[in-house]
């Protein structure tokens, strides 16, 4: 080993260093953006008191065009779609845009909507795979579902745009529940600033709540750990690391889920990318290069309390799959933007937001998974001592959890949706859990995710996930309101 | 650190719990109280006690949005006998921002003379959720003083949005909305850049008179923004000479406008205009001309279906045949 410049102690002594420095400097990161978001949400909360009054409607209010990309949805679909009808919005369409299903969700919609051919004189703004057929519901006109090929939820989302009518679009998965309230309160940073251009709104998990007909009637926690441990996971992501970005002004993601956008910005820029799995990301970061190279003046923003609600896998290996999935799409947005970072009009989301979102997030899972690995093995081997690793140990799990119990701290100081004590119980049952091994797990997914998009860049496709929609009570043929 | 978070927690869901409970006996012995005020019955007013406040204040101002005439009176007269109106005075001046904002709502449905200095001086806030909410306070509360101190904001205050503000002049008196009407004139004839924004506020207050600033843009401007918004006002058949000019603008989106306003106001003149729009190349142009079409009175369906198959554009088929099937499915 003479080639080799380092012994194994040097080696050690750094590798304690970096990992060291690594965990205090993402989680000292998740903590700043911690505090930021709690001064948001004093400032923002005040603002709803009188929000849940009767509302009255200008007509001048956006009207806004819901896409709802549906891939094998025939469990969750018509039950969502009744609960969009139900919105509180004076103006809005939904297009439901079939991508090819092989199972029975045309014949669903057809059904229940009662479908009939529509001679749409389609407009092709954007490139989608052929479009098939499109219908129109004899029940409810607003409705149109788009029948095409096979191309994705990028490409579906396209046909979409292509088909819409509104300046607005919103993209909504199709196992997604929304709040009656939720369209009308994310289109207001629209009215509020022509800048903006995109807003997301938060995702809670749908798993052990009650949904009948489409509505959301009791929102309750899973009974599967693994979902549980997912709910405290939303609540960090979308309550501190969304909300906390966006108060800088650095958001870097609108989830696929639930945001709307401005149809001809989107258009401008080239629509959604059909050969990623997370177009939603993707959108986001080149809206931020384009707009930044263009000195254009825009906004993207995140909106704490419109929300939707949506099934999270209850199972590892369908879990594994689309955290994998998540961090190839991060991986596809990164790299295919790096034009964004450091770029001379770059503010906050190029010199802030995305070196963040590459050192931890792209990056994170490699390092931490090393560092595990690492760390257990020089221990192990005696070339660190007990108490040394004892300290890593606490900078990770210890730091990890300060975390999560202050994401949940902002929960508990703004929404508390889970109003039992009990639930609250469970979330920090399930948040001292997450952190000592769930987390660990996932950053194994992660970069098995890493790994993959490294050696085969697969074309966007649907993240294959199985659905059970078991919070949803059976839809029956609603008669027309 | 992890302690002191869990401990806030436990705490922060012990106030929880404890707010939950006040509002759940205030509901119980309130809710009764207040509705059968409404409905006019001699009730006996209880004491309210101090913590309840907030909770009475916010189902009174609920019950104020949703009810017409007496009963709305009845609820001031239920104020007055429980003097809130000092509490309501106090919550303007020295509350949290949630209290001002239901404090400023009361004493605007409770026509609080007493609060009008506080409502004028937060109309000067910075916070556009506290300025508009004292607006509509004001508009309640005294006309003539919300005309002379709420229209000069609706032109300065960019940050009050075109809805929160078309909704305020739509609630108001119409002494207020002729103010605003003579203010968008004079903005018109000193050419002010907000002049779009005005106009777009007017098109959803349902002004029947016809607008005579809106000719003089059709005939002169070539803001874009600012014709499509005056094209909306269009009111009177006397301007369709106007809109017939405009209906060739080489802007697409005027077009649109003036292909609208032909649908809404239109003569049978205007039908051989809205064909040929038909086969625009832009979809909203095609789109719009085809809906016009089919609104025009003197159209019948089978009209619109025998002009479609008298046409050889693949445009202007493809377009009828969607505003057709549109037309069916409603």
């Amino acid at each position: 080993m003479n080639w080799f410049p380092w012994t194994w102690p040097e080696i050690s002594r750094f590798s304690q260093w970096f990992f060291l420095a690594y965990f205090i400097a993402i989680n000292a990161g998740y903590l700043t953006l911690n505090i930021i978001c709690s001064f948001s949400l004093r400032r923002y909360m005040p603002l709803r008191v009188l929000d849940d009054m009767p509302q009255i409607y200008s007509g001048l209010e956006l009207p806004v065009s819901i896409i709802v990309p549906a891939y094998n949805e025939k469990n969750s679909i018509v039950a969502s779609v009744l609960s969009m009808l139900h919105m509180h919005y004076p103006l809005f369409e939904i297009i439901i845009v079939n991508d090819g299903s092989t199972d029975t969700t045309l014949d669903e919609l057809k059904e229940k909507l009662s479908l009939t051919r529509f001679p749409e004189a389609y407009r092709k703004r954007l490139e989608t795979e052929e479009i098939q057929t499109v219908y129109i519901s004899e029940r409810y006109p607003s409705v149109r579902v788009i029948d095409k090929q096979n191309g994705g939820k990028a490409d579906s989302i396209n046909a979409g745009i292509n088909a819409a009518r509104y300046p607005l679009f919103c993209v909504v998965d199709a196992d997604s529940v929304l709040q009656p309230d939720s369209l009308r309160k994310i289109v207001q940073p629209f009215l509020e600033d022509q800048r903006v251009v995109a807003a997301g709104g938060t995702i809670r998990v749908a798993n052990g709540c009650q949904v009948k007909g489409g509505f959301l009637r009791k929102t309750g926690l899973p009974s599967n750990l693994l979902a549980i441990m997912q709910v405290v996971e939303y609540i960090r992501a979308f309550l501190m690391g969304r909300l906390g970005w966006s108060a800088i002004d650095g958001l870097l993601i609108v989830s696929g889920a639930f945001g709307v956008f401005r149809k001809e910005t989107v258009i401008t820029v080239g629509g959604f990318r059909r050969d990623t799995v997370g177009e939603d990301m993707e959108m986001i970061v080149r809206i931020h290069r384009v707009m930044r190279q263009k000195n254009k003046p825009y906004r993207i923003v995140f909106l704490p309390d419109p929300v939707a609600w949506t099934e999270v896998p209850e199972d590892f290996r369908t879990l594994m799959n689309q955290r994998s999935r998540w961090q190839k799409g991060l991986s596809e947005s990164l790299m295919g933007n790096l034009g964004l970072m450091f770029c001379r009009r770059g503010g906050a989301p190029g010199w802030l937001a995305f070196p963040f979102m590459l050192i931890f997030e792209w990056l994170g899972p490699l390092i931490e998974v090393s560092g595990y690995i690492l760390m257990g093995v020089f221990c192990w081997l005696g070339y660190i001592s007990w108490p040394v690793f004892m300290v890593f140990l606490f900078a990770t799990i210890g730091l990890g959890l300060l975390v999560s119990i202050s994401s949940l701290m902002l929960e508990e100081m703004s929404f508390h949706l889970y109003e039992r004590p009990r639930q609250m119980v469970w979330l920090i049952f399930a948040t001292i859990l997450e952190n000592l091994g769930f987390r660990q797990l996932n950053s194994l997914w992660r970069l098995m995710g890493l790994i993959g998009w490294i050696f085969r860049r697969n074309k966007g496709h649907w993240g294959k996930m199985h659905r059970s929609a078991s919070w949803h009570e059976p839809v029956q043929r609603i008669s027309k309101s | 650190m992890t302690l002191v978070l869990l401990v806030q927690i436990v705490w922060a869901r012990i106030e929880l719990l404890t707010k939950r409970f006040i509002r759940r006996r205030f509901l119980l012995r309130w809710q009764p109280v207040l509705i059968g005020t409404i409905a006019g019955d001699n009730i006996e007013i209880p004491d309210l006690r101090p913590d309840e406040l907030t909770e009475f204040l916010l189902l009174w101002v609920r019950l104020h949005k949703t009810v017409y005439g007496n009963a709305g009176e009845r609820l001031n007269h239920m104020l007055a006998k429980l003097g809130l109106e000092p509490e309501v005075l106090k919550g303007i001046q020295k509350g949290s921002l949630d209290t001002r904002l239901v404090c400023m709502t009361v004493a605007g449905y409770f026509g609080s003379r007493e609060a009008l200095p506080e409502l004028k001086e937060a109309l000067k806030d910075a916070s556009s959720v506290v300025s508009i909410t004292a607006a509509y306070a004001l508009i309640r509360i005294d006309v003539d003083l919300a005309a002379k101190e709420v229209i000069p904001l609706i032109i300065q205050r960019r940050d009050w949005t075109v809805d929160r503000t078309a909704i305020l002049l739509q609630e108001s008196d119409q002494k207020i909305v002729d103010a605003f009407i003579a203010s968008v004139e004079q903005a018109e004839q000193q050419g002010k850049p907000y002049l779009t924004r005005l106009m777009r506020i007017l098109d959803v207050l349902q002004v029947s008179k016809p607008l005579p600033f809106v000719r003089h843009i059709l005939e002169y401007s070539d803001n874009v923004e600012l014709v499509s918004t005056a094209l909306k006002l269009v009111r009177s058949p006397n301007d369709l000479d106007l809109v017939r000019k405009r209906a060739n603008d080489p802007n697409w989106s005027i077009q649109v406008q003036a292909a609208t306003v032909l649908g809404r106001l239109g003569s049978t003149e205007d039908v051989s205009l809205l064909v040929s729009l038909l086969s625009s190349k832009e979809w909203w142009v095609r789109y719009r001309s085809a809906k016009s079409l089919l609104q025009l009175p003197f159209l019948t369906v089978q009209d619109v279906e025998a002009l479609r198959f008298s046409m050889d554009d693949n445009y202007a088929i493809d377009i009828l045949s969607q505003t057709l099937a549109e037309q069916a499915a409603r």
